[in-house]
């Protein structure tokens, strides 16, 4: 069965603009709602359906829960394919609007 | 008039405490609600992951807007995972008691003269037409189960229109466990 294709959006634009400008960090959902403004009801929609689309990949932080004292945070990176039509959805979005939301 | 604002000033003061005491509480309250909202088989990878993402709010009423939030977030990714008509459908047939549970094992764990504990195993599962009106005129003795209906509702409400398997451990006295209670429904699951 073919993966849908995740809608592009504001928040979404937003979501993958964030993980863009920092590519060699993982990300958690607060960092991200932190950096973005987008509120807990819009962002882990996104990213859930960024996820299962193949565009981000999520993996537990590497601490154990008892010695740190809280939860293992979730940590989300864009995958290869997500970065290249990440890539291509900025382009577009420029060639649309005529303004640069993006640059590597 | 001094007195009166320095007694107005200390008991909005304790107000202001007691309220901010009670807002980690409310988030939590509130995120086990959203939690509930999800597919069962990411319920455990996202409360571990929202109560992380919780504790990294910087404050009691932030933490409070994103518990809420998650909620809404929750509903949505819900129905991401099936089509509106769907859910809907799914949540009437809850609400209009389709959705009900066949006790169909009972496995004895330890035994004494007082008490008996084991697992009861249920099917929740889609009654037909007949079975619901038979269920409404007849009813179901299962008064045994009765310290586990908020559990069993809960798992009614999340597998509404899905069939499942699903083992309690109870302890029972031995006048509660009537046998004929815990035989399998005649009904048995499609």
């Amino acid at each position: 069965m073919a993966i849908k294709e995740p809608r592009i959006t504001g928040p979404t634009l937003k979501i993958i603009g964030q993980l863009l400008s920092e590519p060699s960090k993982n990300l958690s959902g607060a960092d991200i709602a932190k950096a973005t403004g987008i509120s807990s009801g819009t962002l882990y929609p996104v990213l859930f359906r960024l996820e299962k689309a193949g565009w981000l990949e999520s993996e537990w932080e590497s601490v154990n829960p008892s010695e740190v004292g809280r939860p293992r945070r979730r940590l989300y990176h864009l995958t290869a394919t997500g970065t290249r039509k990440t890539r291509a959805v900025f382009n577009e979005f420029v060639a649309q609007t005529g303004r640069l939301v993006w640059e590597s | 008039m001094g007195i009166v604002r320095m007694v107005e000033a200390i008991v909005a003061r304790l107000l202001a405490e007691e309220i901010k005491g009670f807002l980690p509480l409310l988030s939590k309250k509130a995120l086990n609600r959203a939690v509930r909202w999800l597919p069962t088989e990411v319920q455990a990878r996202y409360r571990e992951q929202w109560t992380a993402d919780l504790l990294d709010m910087p404050g009691a009423i932030s933490g409070l807007i994103f518990s809420v939030g998650l909620i809404r977030g929750a509903i949505r990714m819900r129905l991401n995972e099936e089509t509106l008509a769907a859910f809907v459908k799914r949540r009437l047939l809850w609400k209009a008691g389709f959705i009900d549970f066949d006790v169909v094992g009972w496995e004895r764990l330890t035994e004494e003269p007082e008490r008996v504990t084991g697992t009861c195993t249920l099917v929740v599962r889609r009654l037909s037409i007949k079975e619901w009106l038979q269920r409404r005129r007849h009813g179901k003795d299962h008064s045994f189960l009765n310290p586990m209906i908020p559990a069993i509702q809960r798992l009614q409400e999340r597998h509404a229109g899905e069939p499942g398997k699903f083992g309690f451990e109870m302890e029972l006295t031995p006048v509660e466990l009537n046998p004929t209670q815990v035989n399998p429904d005649e009904s048995q699951p499609q």
